[in-house]
């Protein structure tokens, strides 16, 4: 769809299924769409 | 490269190449004025841009818009005209985020862009698209569309939702850096749109000046692919864009009009990837990474956006309408909401509509002689088609809340919600928006499921989209309901429930079926959904007035053409051949005529659900279409009741019974009929559409087979039931 490298990410709602905001658009993964996205967590100075 | 206005590069009058359905169903504006060669613009863009309200205000034409991606499923012609009144023919071309195409909607957007479809021109100016709230996201697919050397016009829309959402963009920066005119745009208030007629109307078009360099790695495979393209007749810029393409591994879907790869290119891409899938080169992602870092770099200095503060609204209203609980309640009120406004707002108009009828037919009762001319005037035409229209108001009722639902941003939501259930049943939640949309019709449904990338899922959804509870079946509940709780001492709730749970019904039984078939001849992986979920709006009145518009205008040019035409064929063929005894009852005409006949042959097979003949007669002649049932209804009690008054159908069949005097349409009767309607595959229209989207006769005959093959069975099982319990 277009993410770009350095998107932002916000979880905002979902157990099974998740909303996210990714670069200023809403979208909506399902749990193995999520499931196949690797999440990284950033240290506290890069954010 | 490239060409201008002048000069377009597709070798003839664009109109000359026009497929057949742009002349059918596709409402292209001819004028007969347009000079030969006019040139032809395609506009693309991400799902839901608005590039379909830009083509509208361009062509003056009226195509569906809505806040939902996927509206837009198949590509639109329109004639529009230059600054100076020259022709120009714009293409509309389906939501696409990559020329990578995924899904048979976005495989048209390629073709048409790379002149693989033999039926639509080649464009010669490009109008890319792009929703300024989302610039870095749509710059993508305006990116790819950059390298294929052609003309283009960057239109940045929404920009008013940008400066809201406090995006700062740098327009003339951006076409400074393009090289490409950029037009600043709000389609929805028609900013912007003269400016782009303007540049639209430029003799000459500077071409791209932003150059991309391939990764190094995977620049030698492409110069090869690129040299084979240009050898099957590509143009080099286009071949360049297309062995770009089939290196990544997406390129694979194919859609009717497309041309297939040549041999020797297919032999080349495959040697590649062999190639570094033995040196584990990820080849793909090393391209999509490339553009992005490039478009990263366009970007800066351009895009000016705000850092984030938290929720905003838009994020705390889908905490609530996608919560898993309060997203269901909000979800159950909608639509009882929408049900119980069928019974309630439609009364007084409906009454009115009635009233008229009656008056028309009693009019022409005092007016002209007995005989048959006035039979086929007051049974034929205004008992059929006149008893279709009073539920004109019903349809337009469901027609605003679909508008509501979908102008508002709504139905995607509604498809996030029911991803779960879906999930379970193998499908998930962008197959929800074509079976949304069957709801009000399953013909945009299924075409609607071009969105859907994998074609098992696609097909799954194609097969069951029937079953959801479509506006032709809205009458024949109607009718059915008003037959079982007549009088208006029945709460409106109560009729409203019955309606609703024939819904839940429908969809529950697509649900079922959808699990079935995806874990039979159709079984695979669950698949995975990501779903673009559109900003809030207010709704738009004036296009939501407009589509009930729409449709109540199809509702009745149906009754006035196909459904007045099969009521003036039934009343011939329920008033001839004559009884023999010109004292016969009128049930014994009936019975003694052609429909008689063929009623009285089918009754063996629809008895045991406590159908008689004069109801199989409404059966077969509702296979055209759903809500000519409720006009055969008309025709045929109104023969009945030939020396009567005119009467609503509904108590002209209250009063019919069996040939023992028991009473034809008893509460159970009626109720098995909405059930033989909910799972009945009685739309010759969607039939058709099947073949088209499936190409091939065996699956809309597979859905006939499984569907009314259902509704006999669950009709027998609920019929008999009911009659073992006493009712």
């Amino acid at each position: 769809m277009g993410f770009g490298e350095a998107a932002l990410v916000t979880k905002i709602s979902g157990s099974t299924t998740s909303l996210c905001l990714v670069n200023g658009m809403r979208i909506a993964l399902n749990h193995r769409a999520a499931m196949s996205i690797v999440v990284e967590h950033l240290p506290a100075q890069a954010r | 490269m490239g060409s201008d206005a002048s000069q377009p590069n597709t070798g003839g009058d664009p109109r000359a190449s026009l497929p057949a359905h742009f002349s059918g169903n596709s409402p292209v504006r001819r004028r007969p004025s347009a000079a030969p060669r006019a040139p032809v613009y395609a506009m693309v863009g991400n799902p839901n841009c608005g590039k379909t309200t830009l083509f509208n205000a361009l062509t003056g034409l009226r195509q569906k818009v809505g806040n939902y991606p996927g509206v837009t499923v198949e590509k639109k012609m329109g004639e529009a005209y230059s600054q100076h009144g020259k022709p120009m023919w714009v293409i509309d071309l389906p939501g696409a985020y990559s020329l990578a195409a995924r899904s048979p909607d976005e495989a048209v957007t390629r073709d048409v862009l790379l002149g693989r479809r033999t039926d639509t021109p080649q464009p010669d100016r490009i109008i890319c698209v792009l929703d300024a709230t989302n610039l870095e996201r749509n710059l993508y697919l305006a990116h790819q569309i950059l390298d294929l050397g052609r003309p283009v016009i960057v239109v940045l829309n929404m920009m008013d939702l940008a400066r809201r959402a406090g995006v700062a963009i740098d327009a003339a920066k951006l076409e400074e850096q393009l090289g490409v005119p950029v037009i600043t745009c709000e389609a929805v208030h028609n900013r912007g749109v003269v400016e782009l007629r303007i540049a639209m109307s430029r003799a000459e078009l500077p071409l791209a000046r932003h150059r991309w360099d391939v990764p190094a790695p995977i620049a030698p495979a492409v110069a090869e692919l690129q040299a084979g393209l240009v050898d099957e007749g590509r143009p080099p810029l286009v071949a360049r864009a297309e062995a770009l393409l089939l290196l990544t591994d997406f390129d694979t879907v194919r859609v009717a009009g497309s041309t297939p790869l040549g041999n020797r290119t297919a032999s080349v891409l495959e040697a590649w990837r062999r190639r570094w899938s033995a040196e584990g080169t990820d080849w793909s992602a090393a391209l999509i990474k490339s553009r992005y870092e490039a478009i990263n770099v366009l970007c800066q200095g351009v895009v000016d956006r705000p850092a984030p503060k938290g929720l905003s609204l838009s994020d705390r209203i889908d905490a609530l309408l996608v919560h898993s609980v309060w997203g269901w309640v909000v979800f159950g009120v909608i639509m009882a909401a929408m049900f119980l406004s069928i019974f309630t707002l439609a009364e007084y108009p409906m009454g009115l509509i009635e009233g008229l009828v009656a008056d028309g037919a009693g009019l022409i009762k005092e007016t002209m002689p007995p005989g048959d001319l006035r039979d086929l005037l007051t049974e034929g035409v205004i008992g059929g088609a006149g008893g279709v229209v009073v539920f004109l108001p019903q349809i337009l009722i469901l027609f605003l809340f679909v508008g509501l639902l979908e102008s508002t941003g709504y139905m995607a939501r509604a498809a996030f919600l029911m991803d779960r259930p879906m999930s379970r049943v193998g499908l998930h939640g962008r197959s929800f928006i074509p079976l949304l949309g069957s709801y009000a019709c399953a013909i945009p449904g299924i075409m609607a499921t071009r969105t859907i990338e994998n074609a098992k899922d696609r097909l799954a959804t194609i097969l069951v989209a029937p079953l959801m509870s479509c506006s032709a079946r809205l009458p024949v509940y109607l009718l059915m309901i008003a037959t079982l709780l007549p009088g208006r001492e029945v709460p409106a709730m109560t009729k409203a429930g019955l309606m609703l749970l024939m819904y839940a019904l429908g969809t529950g039984g697509a649900f079922g079926f959808a699990w079935l078939f995806k874990r039979t001849f159709l079984r695979g992986d669950n698949p995975l959904m990501i779903l673009e979920l559109p900003p809030y709006q207010p709704p738009r009145l004036k296009e939501i007035l407009r589509q009930m518009l729409e449709r109540g205008w199809l509702f009745l040019r149906n009754a006035g053409t196909i459904i007045l035409a099969i009521s003036i064929v039934l009343w011939f063929l329920t008033t001839y051949p004559k009884h023999p005894d010109p004292q016969a009852t009128a049930d014994a005409q009936i019975a003694h005529s052609f429909a008689g006949q063929a009623g009285h042959i089918l009754e063996p097979v629809i008895k045991p659900l406590g159908f008689d003949w004069r109801i199989g007669i409404g059966l077969i002649t509702s296979f055209a279409a759903r809500e000519v049932f409720v006009s055969s209804m008309g025709v045929i009690f109104g023969v009945e009741s030939a020396d009567e008054d005119t009467a609503p159908i509904r108590e002209a069949m209250l009063k019919a019974t069996w040939p023992d005097g028991a009473p034809l349409f008893t509460p159970l009767v009626c109720l098995t009929l909405m059930i033989y309607y909910v799972f009945a595959m009685q739309c010759m229209s969607t039939i058709a559409v099947v073949r088209r989207e499936t190409h091939s006769w065996r699956w809309p005959l597979f859905q006939v087979a499984y569907m009314t093959g259902t509704a006999w069975l669950v009709c027998l099982l609920f019929y008999q039931a009911g009659r073992a319990l006493g009712f």
